[in-house]
């Protein structure tokens, strides 16, 4: 099984970009794009959704989502496989909100090659990964904490033992750090 | 995109990336899965916008002759609410039309319909959406339904005023018609 990984080199090609190409309509694009992309998509709804049924129902919901944000893509803020993340993502949290759910991520981390994924799924990765650990502990612990569990903000309050607010500002300061490192990082 | 829309896409990128660089394993979508995305992805709906405009004009012609069902083989239900019509629902072949006679006229560049389809094997809080769609004359208009997920078991269909674009969930605060159906 691959992993998206910080082991990476930042130096390897961005891959042509598809999101534009399904945005005009491109013949082809689609396909393209669920090649590309559909493994990324799949697994991250399999880390989010309830069984089986519920992630192949969420990953039809994501695409659909993804064709119509495609044109909103924007390289110089982060790559397209993050974008397709944060798409997909998004859409995740959001069924299980309606749900009356909070996100629950069951986090299955490792440290195994990144073979099978995308030049620019790594890229954005280890850039991330590179700030990450250039947050204050605090910082990175709130955010992990925020990502793989479905603890709420005063409860990751709770866990940490600081204020509510402090929570917030550690992950507001801590995303704007890695927001401006990926556009550095893609723009350097 | 607003400055607000924008920069809650910058946030959630980072929170991604994060995501992404703590690391998420990998595995191929299934075959059938990717095949069903391509099957409703923006080609089939292109190609539902042709077949749509199609359609209209042969019913046009059936809708006088009134065996405008027959053209789909499915069951047919009227309208309640605001709408007058019917709905033409065929579960096993997974397609349908809407008919629509007086619906009020919308201004797409400020909302738009959009069809939900209520699936009994479903959790009735998500129906499946049926597609989103204009009223631009007055008189009978005839509209294909789009549906973006299979359809195991329908039961009820509604039409709703959404923002332009449609939504993915609804929030229900406009409900123009609705159809009960039983016919799978």
């Amino acid at each position: 099984m691959a992993l998206v990984t910080k082991s990476a080199s930042v130096s390897a090609p961005l891959e042509a970009r598809l999101l534009p190409r399904v945005a005009a309509g491109e013949p082809g694009a689609v396909r393209e794009c669920v090649e590309r992309y559909g493994g990324l998509v799949w697994s991250i709804a399999r880390r989010y959704a309830e069984g089986r049924e519920d992630a192949e129902d969420a990953v039809q919901e994501i695409f659909i989502d993804l064709w119509r944000s495609a044109g909103r893509f924007d390289e110089r803020v982060a790559g397209e496989a993050t974008f397709v993340a944060m798409i997909a993502r998004r859409r995740l949290i959001d069924r299980r909100r309606a749900k009356g759910r909070r996100p629950e991520l069951v986090a299955e981390k490792g440290e195994a090659t990144a073979s099978g994924t995308t030049l620019d799924t790594m890229l954005d990765a280890q850039i991330a990964a590179r700030e990450m650990e250039n947050l204050r502990p605090e910082q990175r612990e709130a955010l992990q904490l925020s990502i793989w569990t479905d603890l709420s903000h005063p409860e990751i309050a709770e866990r940490m033992g600081v204020p509510l607010g402090t929570v917030k500002s550690y992950l507001r300061r801590g995303l704007l750090q890695l927001r401006f490192a990926l556009s550095v990082g893609r723009n350097v | 995109m607003n400055p607000q829309d924008a920069e809650r896409d910058a946030m959630e990128m980072a929170e991604a990336a994060a995501m992404l660089a703590e690391g998420i394993p990998l595995e191929p979508m299934p075959a059938e899965l990717q095949e069903r995305v391509l099957r409703s992805g923006p080609r089939r709906r292109s190609g539902w916008v042709l077949f749509g405009a199609a359609a209209a004009a042969i019913l046009v012609m059936a809708l006088a002759a009134g065996f405008w069902p027959r053209a789909v083989g499915g069951t047919t239900v009227a309208w309640s609410g605001e709408a007058r019509g019917e709905v033409v629902w065929n579960g096993a072949e997974q397609k349908g039309l809407m008919r629509f006679v007086g619906m009020k006229r919308n201004d797409p560049r400020s909302s738009v319909y959009q069809l939900w389809i209520f699936d009994g094997e479903r959790d009735e809080r998500y129906p499946v959406d049926g597609g989103v769609f204009s009223i631009e004359r007055e008189g009978e208009v005839t509209v294909p339904i789009v549906a973006k997920l299979p359809v195991r078991r329908a039961v009820l269909f509604a039409v709703t005023v959404e923002a332009p674009g449609g939504v993915v969930v609804s929030k229900r605060e406009q409900i123009v018609a609705t159809a009960k159906y039983g016919g799978d």
